[in-house]
């Protein structure tokens, strides 16, 4: 079963089409790719689907429900959570205080029960506390938990970013660029890493990859995006074996070696 | 759910015991000390009311607001309106008049908390002259420029000092809850906040009518202890002063407000006694010189602080009992005191 739906979305920005007439969906449980070279209108993609944009022209679809029109906090409340390209973290904050921050969902009392800390504020309190503990040890956060996040190295800032984005319990998990700036090693433990997450919390993961060769190895099924067009789908394999595919990646290459 | 009661019971009773002691000890320092204390600790206990609620808009949320003492003036007016016009008692006209404030709060925040940064101030700061001038030009209701005289006196040290025990009680809980949080969300990264389905507008809008409602309060406690309202005394100065208390205490610490508010309005009357006293050797160029020259002081303090500890006195943290006595311990043991007590068990 599809969990999201994407038909026909175009959107303009004045006389740039960013993303035209694409039509994709993400199934079920799948950890699906999206590809493409820089400008290729990816992040547009995701940020269309979050609410962040409006699309001009198109239908989003998430478990049968329009999400056009929703406001970002609407759509991450309905359980599709993003990450970003360049992270977001609560800079300021500790690890456990982005990641308790973002269970708020899980806190179902009003504000008088905020204002006096009433019964209902410390059973609610006491639940997204041990939920937040918890992801942090599942995701081998706890060591830090007390770290100013800005203070992390990188590859842990990702870790978190996906951590506080898990805290909210969404089933349709969207990741921009997770192996950016990271090295071959640390690609192939965030590959394992993305699998065993959509295994341990039941997810669903749409994601998006610069780098052909983790997008190949993570995805269970591709798109291609190029100039805001969909290139190409299908399984990695007949990705790889595309020839589109190959024209624009290498035409991509010889830019850059122009460049 | 027994436990969760029990902890709800508990936090009460610390409200009941801070309440009654704070009311125990006003009266006592009423009866027994000079009207000049007495009246300065109450000024004292005005200003750390305001200053906790610029505190929570602006410290945790954020969201810089220079119309603090707009909202201070309508809920100052209001209450005294209330009372004199309308012969309303004291705790319904201070409650309507802190509501009036929020009211005006929220129908500033909804459209202008889309603005941010500078544009926000602006907007702010503009609402706050929208007060003076309707104040100015109200003259058979507020007594527009000649003032608003007969203002019943209820602001006893006591009364002003147990509504900073609770306003302090109340956004203590406010910011350890997930409203808290989220505030605080907002102030780091708006559209992070957004992304874990934080409603941005919600929170921004609920900060700044709870700021408003406190402000409105303050205003109100004001006018009853000063017995004269003016539009005057709620220019941006006012404003300008609530974030000076705010920022020496340290901004997202509730006690570093209070800590904020004597410092800045004591040191003034510091000053002013310093020169009398030196005035009464005689020493009438000193004595000149330290009356006059109380501003450049003002100014080296904060220009010290912010070389010092550019995040307030608190740096963002909170005054409590395990950070007094373990600060007082290495105090008395000499190991040194590296930095203000702090507390841990904030999350
Ligand atoms: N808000 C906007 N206003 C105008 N143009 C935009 C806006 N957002 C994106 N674009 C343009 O849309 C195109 C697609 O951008 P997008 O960020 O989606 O690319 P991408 O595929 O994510 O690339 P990258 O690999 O560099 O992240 C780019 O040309 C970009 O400049
Ligand atoms: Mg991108």
């Amino acid at each position: 079963m599809a969990v999201l739906e994407v038909r026909n979305l175009t959107i303009r920005f004045g006389g740039l089409v960013a993303v035209n007439n694409v039509t994709l969906h993400v199934d079920e449980g799948k950890i699906v790719g999206l590809i493409g070279p820089n400008g290729a209108g990816k992040t547009t993609i995701f940020n269309l689907v979050t609410g962040v944009y409006n699309p001009t022209r198109g239908e989003i679809h998430y478990r049968g429900r329009s999400l056009v029109g929703m406001k970002p906090h609407q759509v991450a409340s309905l359980g599709v959570v993003r990450t970003f390209q360049n992270i977001r973290l609560f800079k300021n904050l500790t690890v456990y205080e982005n990641v308790r921050t973002a269970a708020h969902m899980g806190a179902k009392y009003s504000l008088l029960d905020g204002l006096f800390h009433t019964p209902r504020y410390h059973m609610y309190e006491s639940e997204i506390s041990e939920w937040s503990e918890n992801l942090l040890r599942l995701l081998k956060l706890d060591a830090r938990r007390a770290d100013i996040a800005s203070s992390l190295p990188y590859g842990v800032q990702r870790r978190l970013e996906i951590a506080r984005a898990l805290a909210l319990r969404p089933s349709l998990l969207l990741l921009d660029e997770p192996a950016a700036g990271m090295n071959p090693q640390e690609c192939r433990e965030l590959i394992s890493f993305i699998r065993e997450i959509r295994d341990m919390f039941g997810l669903t993961i749409f994601l998006i990859e610069h780098h052909m060769d983790v997008a190949m190895s993570v995805s269970e099924r591709m798109y291609v995006l190029n100039f805001g067009e969909l290139l190409a789908e299908g399984t990695p394999s007949e990705i790889q074996n595309d020839r589109r595919v190959i024209e624009a990646y290498l035409g991509e290459e010889e830019r850059d070696a122009q460049g | 759910m027994d436990g969760f009661r029990v902890k709800f019971i508990r936090g009460l009773g610390v409200l009941g015991l801070s309440a009654s002691v704070a009311w125990v000890l006003a009266s006592a320092i009423r009866a027994r000390l000079p009207n000049y204390i007495t009246g300065l600790l109450t000024v004292v206990a005005i200003n750390s009311v305001t200053a906790l609620g610029w505190n929570l808009v602006s410290g945790f949320t954020g969201q810089f607001n220079l119309g603090h003492a707009g909202f201070m003036a309508a809920g100052g007016y209001t209450s005294a309106i209330l009372m004199i016009r309308l012969k309303w008692p004291f705790p319904v006209s201070f409650i309507c008049g802190a509501a009036f404030a929020g009211f005006l709060g929220f129908l500033v925040g909804f459209p202008s908390l889309r603005l941010v940064g500078d544009y926000l101030a602006i907007v702010t700061l503009g609402f706050q002259y929208i007060i003076l001038a309707v104040l100015n030009n109200t003259t058979p209701l507020t007594g527009g420029g000649l003032g608003l005289a007969g203002v019943p006196f209820r602001t006893h040290l006591p009364t002003a000092t147990l509504t900073v025990v609770v306003t302090l009680w109340l956004l203590s809980n406010l910011v350890r809850s997930k409203q808290g949080r989220c505030f605080v969300a907002v102030k780091e990264d708006e559209i992070a906040a957004q992304s874990v389905g934080i409603n941005t507008t919600y929170y921004k809008v609920l900060a700044f009518i709870i700021s408003s409602m406190l402000a409105g309060l303050a205003g109100s406690l004001l006018g009853h202890f000063m017995m004269y309202l003016h539009p005057d005394i709620f220019n941006y100065l006012k404003t300008i002063e609530s974030v000076s208390m705010v920022i020496l205490g340290g901004l997202g610490s509730l006690t570093g407000s209070i800590v904020g508010a004597l410092c800045i309005t004591l040191v003034p009357e510091v000053f002013r006694n310093l020169a009398t006293f030196v005035a009464g050797f005689g020493l009438m160029r000193a004595s000149d010189f330290l009356r006059r020259g109380w501003m450049v002081f003002y100014a080296l303090l904060f220009v010290v602080m912010m070389l010092a500890r550019p995040r307030g006195l608190m740096g963002g943290r909170e005054l409590t009992w395990e950070g007094v006595r373990s600060f007082a311990a290495r105090l008395v043991t000499l190991r040194g005191v590296r930095g203000w007590p702090s507390s841990k068990s904030e999350t």
